[in-house]
Protein backbone atom coordinates (compact mmCIF):
# COMPACT_ATOMS: atom_id res chain seq x y z
CA UNK A 1 0.00 0.00 0.00
CA UNK A 2 2.48 2.80 1.27
CA UNK A 3 4.52 1.22 -2.02
CA UNK A 4 1.71 2.33 -4.10
CA UNK A 5 1.35 5.86 -2.80
CA UNK A 6 5.19 6.38 -2.78
CA UNK A 7 5.35 5.36 -6.47
CA UNK A 8 3.12 8.19 -7.65
CA UNK A 9 4.89 10.71 -5.55
CA UNK A 10 8.05 12.66 -7.28
CA UNK A 11 11.18 10.91 -7.75
CA UNK A 12 13.40 12.80 -4.63
CA UNK A 13 10.88 12.61 -2.68
CA UNK A 14 10.06 9.39 -3.20
CA UNK A 15 13.51 7.87 -2.57
CA UNK A 16 14.15 9.46 0.68
CA UNK A 17 10.47 8.36 2.00
CA UNK A 18 11.69 5.06 0.85
CA UNK A 19 14.80 4.88 2.78
CA UNK A 20 13.01 6.26 5.56
CA UNK A 21 10.14 3.57 5.66
CA UNK A 22 12.55 0.84 4.76
CA UNK A 23 15.14 1.16 7.57
CA UNK A 24 13.07 -0.72 10.14
CA UNK A 25 12.31 -3.64 7.65
CA UNK A 26 16.40 -3.88 6.75
CA UNK A 27 16.64 -4.10 10.86
CA UNK A 28 14.59 -7.12 10.75
CA UNK A 29 15.69 -8.97 7.22
CA UNK A 30 18.88 -7.98 5.72
CA UNK A 31 21.12 -6.85 8.72
CA UNK A 32 21.27 -10.57 9.80
CA UNK A 33 23.31 -11.31 6.39
CA UNK A 34 25.12 -8.01 6.69
CA UNK A 35 26.73 -8.19 10.53
CA UNK A 36 24.92 -11.13 11.52
CA UNK A 37 23.72 -9.47 14.78
CA UNK A 38 19.55 -8.98 14.99
CA UNK A 39 18.35 -5.85 17.00
CA UNK A 40 15.27 -8.64 17.88
CA UNK A 41 17.77 -10.89 19.19
CA UNK A 42 19.84 -7.82 20.81
CA UNK A 43 16.66 -7.12 22.85
CA UNK A 44 16.12 -10.20 23.80
CA UNK A 45 19.13 -11.29 25.20
CA UNK A 46 18.57 -7.89 26.88
CA UNK A 47 15.11 -9.49 27.78
CA UNK A 48 17.51 -12.94 29.19
CA UNK A 49 19.75 -10.72 31.52
CA UNK A 50 16.66 -9.00 33.00
CA UNK A 51 15.52 -12.37 34.03
CA UNK A 52 18.92 -13.86 35.65
CA UNK A 53 19.48 -10.20 37.70
CA UNK A 54 16.26 -9.14 38.62
CA UNK A 55 12.62 -11.15 37.96
CA UNK A 56 11.15 -12.35 35.16
CA UNK A 57 8.11 -9.56 36.78
CA UNK A 58 10.30 -6.44 35.34
CA UNK A 59 10.42 -7.65 32.01
CA UNK A 60 7.03 -6.25 31.29
CA UNK A 61 7.60 -3.54 33.58
CA UNK A 62 10.20 -2.36 31.79
CA UNK A 63 8.47 -2.61 28.58
CA UNK A 64 5.74 -0.54 30.55
CA UNK A 65 8.64 2.46 31.87
CA UNK A 66 9.41 2.54 28.08
CA UNK A 67 6.10 2.57 26.87
CA UNK A 68 5.04 5.57 29.08
CA UNK A 69 7.95 7.62 28.04
CA UNK A 70 7.13 6.97 23.99
CA UNK A 71 3.41 7.79 25.35
CA UNK A 72 4.41 11.13 26.69
CA UNK A 73 6.14 12.05 23.63
CA UNK A 74 3.37 10.81 21.25
CA UNK A 75 0.75 12.88 22.79
CA UNK A 76 3.04 16.28 22.17
CA UNK A 77 4.14 15.27 18.72
CA UNK A 78 1.28 12.81 17.39
CA UNK A 79 -1.95 14.68 15.81
CA UNK A 80 -4.74 13.51 13.69
CA UNK A 81 -3.83 12.82 9.99
CA UNK A 82 -7.47 11.44 8.79
CA UNK A 83 -8.82 14.14 6.63
CA UNK A 84 -12.21 13.27 7.17
CA UNK A 85 -11.91 13.12 10.81
CA UNK A 86 -10.03 16.58 10.78
CA UNK A 87 -12.92 18.40 8.71
CA UNK A 88 -15.59 16.53 10.50
CA UNK A 89 -13.67 18.32 13.98
CA UNK A 90 -13.96 21.69 12.29
CA UNK A 91 -17.48 21.45 11.01
CA UNK A 92 -18.57 20.91 14.54
CA UNK A 93 -16.47 23.58 15.68
CA UNK A 94 -17.84 25.61 13.05
CA UNK A 95 -21.85 24.42 13.58
CA UNK A 96 -20.83 25.75 17.34
CA UNK A 97 -19.79 29.05 16.69
CA UNK A 98 -22.08 30.21 13.72
CA UNK A 99 -25.19 27.58 14.32
CA UNK A 100 -25.92 26.68 10.94
CA UNK A 101 -27.05 23.26 11.43
CA UNK A 102 -26.36 22.28 7.37
CA UNK A 103 -22.91 22.23 7.30
CA UNK A 104 -21.63 18.79 6.19
CA UNK A 105 -18.80 17.60 4.96
CA UNK A 106 -18.83 15.20 1.72
CA UNK A 107 -17.74 12.03 3.77
CA UNK A 108 -21.17 12.65 6.18
CA UNK A 109 -24.05 10.35 4.71
CA UNK A 110 -27.04 10.98 6.65
CA UNK A 111 -28.71 7.76 7.10
CA UNK A 112 -25.15 5.45 8.04
CA UNK A 113 -25.10 4.45 11.28
CA UNK A 114 -21.50 3.73 13.56
CA UNK A 115 -22.43 0.24 13.21
CA UNK A 116 -22.88 -0.10 9.79
CA UNK A 117 -20.35 1.93 8.58
CA UNK A 118 -18.13 -0.55 11.16
CA UNK A 119 -19.70 -3.79 9.67
CA UNK A 120 -18.75 -1.91 5.87
CA UNK A 121 -15.43 -1.72 7.33
CA UNK A 122 -14.53 -4.81 8.51
CA UNK A 123 -16.57 -6.90 5.85
CA UNK A 124 -14.17 -5.35 3.35
CA UNK A 125 -10.26 -6.84 3.98
CA UNK A 126 -12.32 -10.17 4.12
CA UNK A 127 -13.47 -9.62 0.38
CA UNK A 128 -10.58 -8.44 -0.48
CA UNK A 129 -8.51 -11.21 0.47
CA UNK A 130 -11.08 -14.02 -0.65
CA UNK A 131 -11.30 -12.67 -3.95
CA UNK A 132 -8.33 -10.70 -5.01
CA UNK A 133 -5.01 -13.01 -6.13
CA UNK A 134 -2.82 -10.00 -5.63
CA UNK A 135 -3.26 -9.54 -1.97
CA UNK A 136 -3.45 -13.56 -1.29
CA UNK A 137 0.16 -13.51 -3.15
CA UNK A 138 1.24 -10.14 -1.09
CA UNK A 139 -0.14 -11.94 2.43
CA UNK A 140 1.79 -15.38 1.21
CA UNK A 141 4.76 -13.71 1.23
CA UNK A 142 4.62 -11.60 4.52
CA UNK A 143 2.79 -14.72 6.38
CA UNK A 144 6.30 -16.25 5.22
CA UNK A 145 8.47 -13.65 6.48
CA UNK A 146 6.31 -13.14 9.71
CA UNK A 147 7.04 -17.25 10.37
CA UNK A 148 10.41 -17.17 9.79
CA UNK A 149 11.09 -14.01 11.72
CA UNK A 150 9.46 -15.73 14.74
CA UNK A 151 10.80 -19.16 14.83
CA UNK A 152 14.59 -17.59 14.38
CA UNK B 1 11.90 -9.73 25.36
CA UNK B 2 9.43 -12.36 26.99
CA UNK B 3 11.08 -15.25 25.06
CA UNK B 4 13.92 -16.02 27.19
CA UNK B 5 11.65 -15.63 30.30
CA UNK B 6 9.55 -18.82 29.21
CA UNK B 7 10.92 -20.57 31.30
CA UNK B 8 11.42 -18.48 34.70
CA UNK B 9 7.52 -17.41 34.05
CA UNK B 10 6.61 -21.23 33.77
CA UNK B 11 8.53 -22.01 37.53
CA UNK B 12 7.02 -19.52 38.58
CA UNK B 13 3.37 -20.28 37.81
CA UNK B 14 3.87 -23.61 38.03
CA UNK B 15 3.12 -24.41 33.60
CA UNK B 16 3.94 -27.74 33.00
CA UNK B 17 2.63 -28.80 29.46
CA UNK B 18 4.77 -27.15 26.68
CA UNK B 19 1.80 -26.21 24.55
CA UNK B 20 1.24 -24.38 27.50
CA UNK B 21 4.19 -22.57 27.99
CA UNK B 22 4.42 -21.53 24.17
CA UNK B 23 0.73 -20.41 24.54
CA UNK B 24 1.87 -17.43 26.46
CA UNK B 25 4.03 -16.46 23.33
CA UNK B 26 1.70 -17.69 21.11
CA UNK B 27 -1.56 -15.89 22.30
CA UNK B 28 0.11 -12.38 22.02
CA UNK B 29 1.07 -12.44 17.97
CA UNK B 30 -2.47 -14.33 17.20
CA UNK B 31 -4.59 -10.73 18.81
CA UNK B 32 -1.19 -9.33 16.94
CA UNK B 33 -2.30 -10.71 13.90
CA UNK B 34 -6.19 -10.33 13.87
CA UNK B 35 -5.85 -6.97 15.62
CA UNK B 36 -5.27 -4.37 12.32
CA UNK B 37 -8.80 -6.00 10.64
CA UNK B 38 -10.34 -4.48 13.71
CA UNK B 39 -8.33 -1.46 14.63
CA UNK B 40 -8.08 -0.23 11.10
CA UNK B 41 -11.61 0.05 10.75
CA UNK B 42 -11.93 1.55 13.74
CA UNK B 43 -9.28 4.35 13.01
CA UNK B 44 -11.44 5.55 9.96
CA UNK B 45 -14.96 6.21 12.18
CA UNK B 46 -12.76 7.56 15.05
CA UNK B 47 -9.97 8.67 13.93
CA UNK B 48 -6.22 7.66 13.96
CA UNK B 49 -4.96 9.56 17.17
CA UNK B 50 -7.74 8.43 19.72
CA UNK B 51 -7.24 4.91 18.64
CA UNK B 52 -4.27 4.94 18.99
CA UNK B 53 -3.94 6.49 22.33
CA UNK B 54 -6.65 3.92 23.74
CA UNK B 55 -5.52 1.22 22.46
CA UNK B 56 -1.60 2.25 23.96
CA UNK B 57 -3.57 3.42 27.26
CA UNK B 58 -5.15 -0.30 27.27
CA UNK B 59 -1.95 -2.36 26.25
CA UNK B 60 -0.28 -0.38 29.25
CA UNK B 61 -2.50 -1.63 31.48
CA UNK B 62 -2.40 -5.08 30.39
CA UNK B 63 1.29 -5.28 30.31
CA UNK B 64 1.75 -4.12 33.59
CA UNK B 65 -1.28 -6.26 34.74
CA UNK B 66 0.51 -9.30 33.30
CA UNK B 67 3.41 -8.61 35.12
CA UNK B 68 1.90 -8.99 38.37
CA UNK B 69 -0.17 -12.04 37.67
CA UNK B 70 -0.14 -14.91 39.66
CA UNK B 71 -1.80 -18.06 37.73
CA UNK B 72 -1.52 -19.03 34.43
CA UNK B 73 -4.90 -18.43 33.20
CA UNK B 74 -4.94 -14.66 33.75
CA UNK B 75 -1.29 -14.60 32.30
CA UNK B 76 -2.69 -16.40 29.02
CA UNK B 77 -5.57 -14.04 28.79
CA UNK B 78 -3.65 -10.73 29.73
CA UNK B 79 -0.97 -11.74 26.81
CA UNK B 80 -3.78 -11.65 24.09
CA UNK B 81 -5.13 -8.78 25.56
CA UNK B 82 -2.13 -6.75 25.22
CA UNK B 83 -1.66 -8.38 22.00
CA UNK B 84 -4.21 -6.84 20.61
CA UNK B 85 -3.79 -3.24 21.78
CA UNK B 86 -0.18 -3.63 20.84
CA UNK B 87 -0.94 -4.38 17.01
CA UNK B 88 -2.16 -0.62 17.04
CA UNK B 89 0.96 1.38 16.30
CA UNK B 90 1.88 -0.91 13.57
CA UNK B 91 -1.14 -0.22 11.91
CA UNK B 92 -2.28 3.15 12.71
CA UNK B 93 1.28 4.47 11.14
CA UNK B 94 1.27 2.87 8.04
CA UNK B 95 -2.24 4.79 7.27
CA UNK B 96 -0.55 7.81 8.91
CA UNK B 97 2.00 7.64 6.06
CA UNK B 98 -0.44 7.16 3.60
CA UNK B 99 -2.48 9.99 5.39
CA UNK B 100 0.40 12.30 4.39
CA UNK B 101 0.26 11.73 0.94
CA UNK B 102 -3.54 13.32 0.95
CA UNK B 103 -2.79 16.22 3.58
CA UNK B 104 0.57 17.67 2.21
CA UNK B 105 -0.99 19.14 -0.96
CA UNK B 106 -3.75 20.56 0.60
CA UNK B 107 -1.27 22.16 3.58
CA UNK B 108 0.92 23.51 0.92
CA UNK B 109 -1.63 23.99 -1.99
CA UNK B 110 -0.07 22.62 -4.55
CA UNK B 111 -0.61 18.62 -5.93
CA UNK B 112 3.15 16.65 -5.19
CA UNK B 113 2.36 14.39 -8.86
CA UNK B 114 3.23 16.64 -11.38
Amino acid sequence: MIAGKLSSAEKPRRSSAWRLISVPWQGQYVSPRCCNVKLYELINSVGGLIVESISWRFIFWIISIAHVVLQIVGLIFHHESYVPKILADEVRRLKSRTGNSNLHTKWMTRNASILSTLWLNIKRPFIMLTTQPAIQAIGLYRAYFYGVKYLM
Amino acid sequence: MVAPALHAISDDLSIVSFVQQMLILSSFMIAYAVGPLFLGPLSEIFGRVPVLRWSNFLFLIFNTASGSVTDRDSMIALRFLSGFCACAPQTVSSMNVEDLNNIVPLLTNRAIDR
